[in-house]
């Protein structure tokens, strides 16, 4: 009988190893399950209405949307109530622009997009943490998670399209940063009508060039950080130009995990926005405050936002030679 | 044609604020390019600026107000009591100066950097959400938000 013992022991503690393996391979979503998600809105076209909240001024201030999506890449969002009533973005796959009636303007914007995921899942992991109802349909609740354990985002996806129906979205301390929720979704073709491009809108910004075009371009040896946290790689030294036409260029340097990005911008010391009659807003009305850092060297300024602590951000503003 | 030293230097202090405006700043520069002088007295300037930049508000030792107080109050001769009042009069004319000089600096930096900020939100909140996963009515609101901050004044 104790020779018995031994070996069911051995059995019992294989099948609990086992099966708690194979529980936690099936939390964690493999990488052509991930792939699936990314690749949704390339084969569904919707329409939606959700609500977006993100954080202004230190406060969540939330806005109601109107989201169409027409497959693959045409993507548009409609901003219905205040304070950001009448604003659109749309993108159509080859540039992306934003309206303002309010400002009576038309702001360009790039949409080359960085979309790595190889370099996503060197970084992030993806676990299914449950099922629930979003936008009235069946949904898997995935957490993304970086390497290190740290929860970045919440998604509910559609079980049956994969579309993101809601998400939250975690800063560098875990407390929820934005967040967006559609409150239904039909699933239909939109009219391309609904993506063109108005007659006003300008030139795409700049394209990824190389740190000697860019330097030439500003007209001063382009910089970079001597540190950046782990994980995070080049995306591209960018010319770029203030939004608001006054014409003011800046070198623009872009680091990528594949989730979340660095951006350093430099300008000479005494150049910047200058257009007169600027508002006068104090440091507090920055809605991203907490997520920048700034410096001057050699006479040159150096701006370094990123969704980091703001120790982090400091170092590497600090090594930037 | 650039304009001469002496009206450069007068305002080569709000130049390097960004206090002076768009025709000024052009003028300024086409002579900081042609005057070495008037350069090296700028880069002296901006090396004063950037150590400026790196001064911490300090606060007061506890227990200075009382012991200012007990000076104060302390029985003193009339001579002592001119010399004293005389020293402090300068000591508060200086530090107010001082202070005047700090205030108009560091609200000069403030706003020159929230410029600087709200410029380059949207253009880091437009880059983040072609991210995978990025939740891009929230990031758009950002830079919708951040561009009606630069721009307000001017409507």
């Amino acid at each position: 009988m104790k020779r018995l013992v031994l070996p069911v022991l051995i059995v019992v503690a294989g099948l609990l190893t086992w099966g708690l393996l194979s529980r936690a391979d099936q939390k964690m979503l493999s990488p052509q399950e991930v792939r699936r998600i990314v690749d949704a809105p390339d084969s569904s076209s919707y329409s939606a209405v959700g609500t977006t909240t993100f954080l202004y001024k230190g406060k969540p201030l939330s806005v109601r949307i109107k989201v169409f999506h027409d497959a693959p890449d045409k993507h548009r969002i409609e901003y219905l109530s205040s304070p950001l009533k009448g604003v659109t973005v749309v993108e159509n796959g080859e540039q992306a622009w934003r309206c303002d009636p309010q400002c009576q303007a038309v702001v360009s914007m790039d949409c080359s997009g960085s979309g790595r995921l190889g370099l996503f899942l060197d970084n992030y992991v993806v676990e299914r943490v449950g099922s629930d109802k979003a936008a009235g349909r069946s949904a898997s609740v995935l957490l993304v998670k970086s390497k290190s354990g740290q929860a970045k985002k919440r998604l509910w996806v559609d079980a049956k399209t994969y579309i993101i129906l809601r998400s939250e979205d975690y800063d560098a301390t875990g407390k929820v940063q934005s967040s967006t929720r559609l409150d239904s979704i039909r699933y239909t073709p939109v009219p391309d009508s609904m993506f063109a491009r108005p007659s006003s809108c300008p030139a795409g910004p700049g394209k990824v060039m190389s740190r000697a075009e860019l330097s030439k371009a500003v007209g001063f040896q382009v910089k970079s950080p001597g540190y950046v946290p782990k994980g995070y790689r080049i995306d591209g030294y960018r010319l770029y130009e203030c939004p608001c036409g006054c014409g003011h260029k800046s070198a623009y340097v872009r680091y990528t995990n594949g989730l979340e990005g660095i951006s350093v911008f430099e300008t000479r010391a005494n150049s910047g926005c200058m257009k007169e009659g600027k508002c006068d807003v104090g440091m507090a009305s920055c809605p991203l405050r907490d997520q920048l850092a700034f410096t001057s060297k050699d006479g040159i300024s150096f701006v370094v936002l990123g969704d980091l602590k703001l120790d982090e951000l400091r170092k590497i503003t600090i090594s930037i030679k | 044609m650039t304009m001469e030293c002496s009206k450069a230097q007068s305002l080569i202090s709000d130049f390097s604020v960004g206090l002076v405006n768009r025709r000024q700043k052009a003028e300024i520069e086409a002579h900081l390019a042609q005057c070495p002088e008037c350069a090296a007295e700028f880069e002296k300037l901006n090396k004063v600026m950037l150590l400026v930049d790196g001064l911490d508000s300090k606060e007061p030792p506890a227990g200075l107000w009382n012991g200012v107080h007990n000076r104060i109050t302390q029985p003193e001769s009339a001579w002592k009591h001119n010399v004293r009042r005389r020293v402090a009069g300068w000591s508060v004319g200086l530090a107010a100066a001082v202070l005047a000089i700090m205030m108009f600096f560091s609200r000069a930096h403030d706003t020159r950097n929230t410029y600087a900020a709200n410029e380059y939100m949207q253009g880091h909140a437009a880059y983040a959400s072609q991210e995978l996963f990025a939740d891009q009515a929230a990031l758009n609101s950002v830079a919708a938000i951040a561009y009606r901050d630069q721009v307000g004044g001017r409507q």
